[in-house]
């Protein structure tokens, strides 16, 4: 179903466009009278001539057909006159049928002609010969003469150069359906063939579209959303919500209609839970415990682990509020607050990870492994401006990463707390990794984040929301692994300093560091050092980016291969290890498919997620 | 839904074969050079002196006149001034046939003479019309006028099924023609609406979490 709401939202947006002008186009060519549209609102009902009776004349017999290729010889009247059509293979041609002169087609026939036809208050504004039919007469071979009126319609009728009759009567009302009927049938050129590649494709496109939101809508649905009767008598008799934190402290009572979700309840109250996808149940922040029973939507399924759903985790976004519930927020959320730092450094630590130090006017409370949204307010910037070292300004050229840059609303954007509680007085640090584009992605805009990050100067003020996030160590006495790199050092190094110079832990501690080169590595000599201090710790780190003839003596490979031939496959209680997992996305699901092989619980890995 | 699937299959079925074009073997139709029929347009005209218009042409591979008054039309065979019109059961058949490109017998001519009896794929055509039905796959019906001779309609499985797609999208369906229907208007000022609630709601969603450090 995953796959089919990704599919569904990507020819969305290819098509999404072209859905809306046939629905738009559709409308335009309902709306528009029809009447109006083919011109017959001007037309005559009785030409201004008086009407003649072909008997009443001398008729001249055309006959013997002169030529092989005639279809027909047509008589009839025109202008008052009878006239001989002979209709051949290469066209008509006209001439008397009292007289037998041919008759040709000029200016002031073609005005009489279209004189009498027309009925409106226009006058005649311009003659044109148009040799070649365009759009107007699409649907005629033969050159015409195009009269134009002066009327609010713009009129303007077509009368044929070789029989007089008229081909077409056109105004600004079929002119505006014409242009309708060519984006409804995509022909931009022609106007005319409803056949070709694009339609069909679109159509083929449009129809899956339809058929998976009907599936996708079956999916979404629940019984209670059309009750809008119940939820209406309902709207006065308010429940009650049990708020506790994930310490079971703090409960408050809220009170919350029954109109609305769990999340703007919560909202409602003075409880921002954190979310990006404003309520669509897609971004899977808002998830906060209810009960095990609550029943599991699609959208719970899609955002939060299996192990999660069964310990009663839902988004708080899809689920209305229907009873009195007990809610259990994430950690920190009820002490969440909105604060301002400075930036105190800046530093490159590796060449894309940037430590950034912002001082607070107070110290931050938080447990290691917590995250803080950072506010980026719309600016707009350039790579000149910037004051960065020559090997990042570099770097930034040589990947093709746009140059000019920024944001013209206000974003939020998520960084891991990189010291532990305490360690650094009011002082905290993020890890910024620099988003450049890569080589197969050359032209990409610069991640918006790091962007407005590497504006900053020493002194400049930054908001800060949080401490968020349930990625912490569990107190119990387990041995402990961490498995991590890139960015995701960063609640790492918090973690592993909190745990060994904070709390004092004396279970075994191990961290498994993947790297791409050795220049990737960062804090390699505050490691080393705790490994020295404390006997219970270790630190192992593996590359994974080495040309072959780098001198680098350590070890070579991917991390998730690295600890699980080194230690795991041997390790002989690999069920009381705890795993704390943190890295890029790649390096993030391969260790969790090797954890799983191996047999690890799921509840005994905890990981955060910084992709997707 | 319904707009999208009866638009799939009108723009997937080749207009040309929904019209028939395949069912219809070219015929040039010209006279001789130097051909004189024996009876000429005055004639006609003194004979049938409340005459609009009037046109010698060839008809399954005979000169006649087709001539066309206030009342309606007539057919008149240019060699001997006979007239032919109506035409009988015979000559529809024969006209019919002329026309069609395959080799298949008919099955069935009628001739439809009221409104009631008509049946909707003739949409505003003037009757009476023979509809004369032939034994194919396609179960083609040919429509020929009684008065002017002329092949009206041609019909076959995938036109009417073509036009059902065109009624389901037009949403006229009682007449399958007018497309200033109110029903028309509200559904398709309904679904502008929603397509562009749509493209807004795709917006959000591809504004997904964001949780990698640094982008």
């Amino acid at each position: 179903m995953i796959i089919v709401r990704r599919i569904h939202k990507w020819i969305g947006l290819i098509l999404g466009l072209q859905l809306a002008l046939w629905m738009l186009s559709g409308l335009g060519m309902a709306v528009l009278p029809h009447d109006l549209v083919s011109g017959d609102h001007r037309r005559a009902e009785h030409g201004a001539l008086p009407p003649v009776q072909l008997s009443s004349l001398e008729i001249r017999d055309p006959t013997p057909v002169e030529r092989s290729n005639i279809h027909e010889i047509r008589l009839n009247i025109l202008n008052g006159r009878a006239v001989l059509e002979t209709v051949s293979t290469d066209g008509a041609s006209l001439s008397d049928a009292v007289t037998g002169y041919p008759i040709a087609i000029d200016e002031t026939l073609a005005m009489e002609v279209a004189l009498n036809d027309y009925s409106g208050p226009g006058a005649v504004t311009e003659m044109a010969y148009v040799s070649i039919p365009k759009l107007e007469t699409r649907s005629h071979a033969a050159p015409a003469w195009r009269v134009s009126f002066d009327d609010p319609e713009h009129t303007s009728i077509y009368v044929s150069a070789t029989n007089g009759q008229i081909q077409e009567r056109r105004n600004n009302y079929w002119r505006t359906f014409d242009i309708f009927w060519m984006l409804h049938i995509m022909d931009y050129q022609n106007r005319s063939n409803f056949n070709h590649p694009i339609i069909v494709i679109s159509a083929i496109l449009a129809v899956w579209m339809g058929l998976s939101g009907i599936v996708l809508w079956r999916d979404s649905l629940r019984r209670h959303d059309f009750n809008l009767i119940g939820k209406w008598r309902n709207r006065n008799n308010s429940h009650t919500l049990s708020v506790t934190d994930s310490d079971g402290g703090a409960i408050k009572a809220v009170r919350a209609t029954p109109l609305q979700t769990l999340y703007a309840a919560m909202d409602a109250n003075g409880y921002p839970l954190p979310s990006s996808c404003g309520g669509g149940g897609t971004c899977g922040l808002c998830r906060v415990k209810i009960s095990p029973e609550t029943t599991v939507l699609p959208a719970d399924r899609r955002q939060i682990p299996e192990s999660e759903i069964q310990a009663g985790y839902r988004l708080a976004c899809q689920h209305p509020v229907s009873t009195d519930l007990c809610v259990t927020l994430p950690h920190g959320l009820l002490d969440a607050q909105t604060f301002t730092g400075k930036i105190v450094s800046s530093t490159f630590i590796s060449p894309d990870l940037c430590e950034l130090r912002i001082t607070l006017p107070e110290m931050l409370a938080f447990r290691a492994g917590s995250y803080l949204q950072v506010k980026i307010p719309p600016f707009e910037s350039h790579l000149d401006k910037l004051d960065l070292p020559e090997f990042v300004r570099e770097r930034w050229h040589a990947s093709g990463t746009a140059e000019h840059f920024g944001t013209d609303r206000t974003v939020y954007r998520t960084y891991s707390l990189a010291n532990s509680p305490g360690e650094l007085g009011n002082d905290i640090m993020l890890n910024v990794r620099l988003a450049l584009a890569r080589p197969d992605t050359s032209g990409v805009p610069v991640g918006i984040g790091s962007a407005f990050l590497s504006t900053l100067t020493l002194g400049d003020s930054i908001t800060l929301k949080g401490p968020f996030g349930d990625f912490h160590v569990k107190d119990a006495d387990d041995e402990i692994i961490f498995i991590g790199g890139g960015a995701g050092i960063a609640p790492i190094r918090s973690m592993i300093q909190d745990q060994l110079s904070v709390r004092g832990r004396t279970s075994k501690i191990s961290f498994w560091y993947g790297a791409r080169t050795p220049e990737d590595i960062v804090y390699s000599d505050e490691f080393a050092q705790l490994a020295d201090t404390y006997r219970n710790f270790s630190w192992h780190v593996a590359l994974s980016h080495l040309d072959k003839d780098d001198t680098w003596s350590g070890e070579r490979g991917l991390i998730h291969e690295f600890v699980r031939d080194q230690y795991l496959a041997s390790h002989p209680d690999i069920g009381r290890c705890r795993f704390y997992v943190c890295g890029p996305p790649p390096m993030l699901e391969a260790v969790l498919k090797s954890l799983a092989a191996l047999g690890v619980p799921e509840d005994r890995i905890a990981f955060d997620d910084f992709g997707s | 839904m319904i707009w999208l699937a009866s638009g799939l299959y009108m723009v997937i079925m080749d207009l040309d074969f929904i019209h028939g074009d395949h069912l219809v073997r070219e015929r040039p139709d010209t006279f001789m050079a130097g051909y004189s029929p024996e009876v000429g347009f005055a004639d006609i005209l003194s004979n049938y002196p409340e005459a609009d218009e009037i046109v010698l042409a060839n008809w399954i591979g005979n000169p006649v006149y087709r001539i066309y008054t206030a009342e309606g039309s007539l057919l008149v065979d240019a060699q001997d001034g006979t007239q032919r019109s109506p035409l009988g059961k015979a000559d529809a058949i024969a006209v019919a046939q002329y026309h069609y490109a395959r080799s298949r017998g008919v099955a069935s001519a009628t001739l439809i003479e009221t409104e009631a009896d008509a049946p909707t794929e003739l949409q505003s055509r003037k009757l009476p019309l023979w509809r004369i039905d032939f034994d194919d796959a396609g179960a083609t019906s040919f429509y020929v006028s009684p008065h002017d001779g002329t092949l009206v309609a041609r019909r076959h499985t995938y036109w009417r099924i073509f036009d059902f797609a065109w009624m389901l999208h037009i949403m006229d369906y009682d007449e399958r023609a007018d497309v200033n229907n109110t029903f028309l208007r509200v559904a398709a000022g309904m679904g502008l609406t929603l397509s562009i609630i749509g493209m807004w709601l795709l917006w959000f969603s591809f504004n997904r979490r964001k949780r990698i450090n640094g982008i």
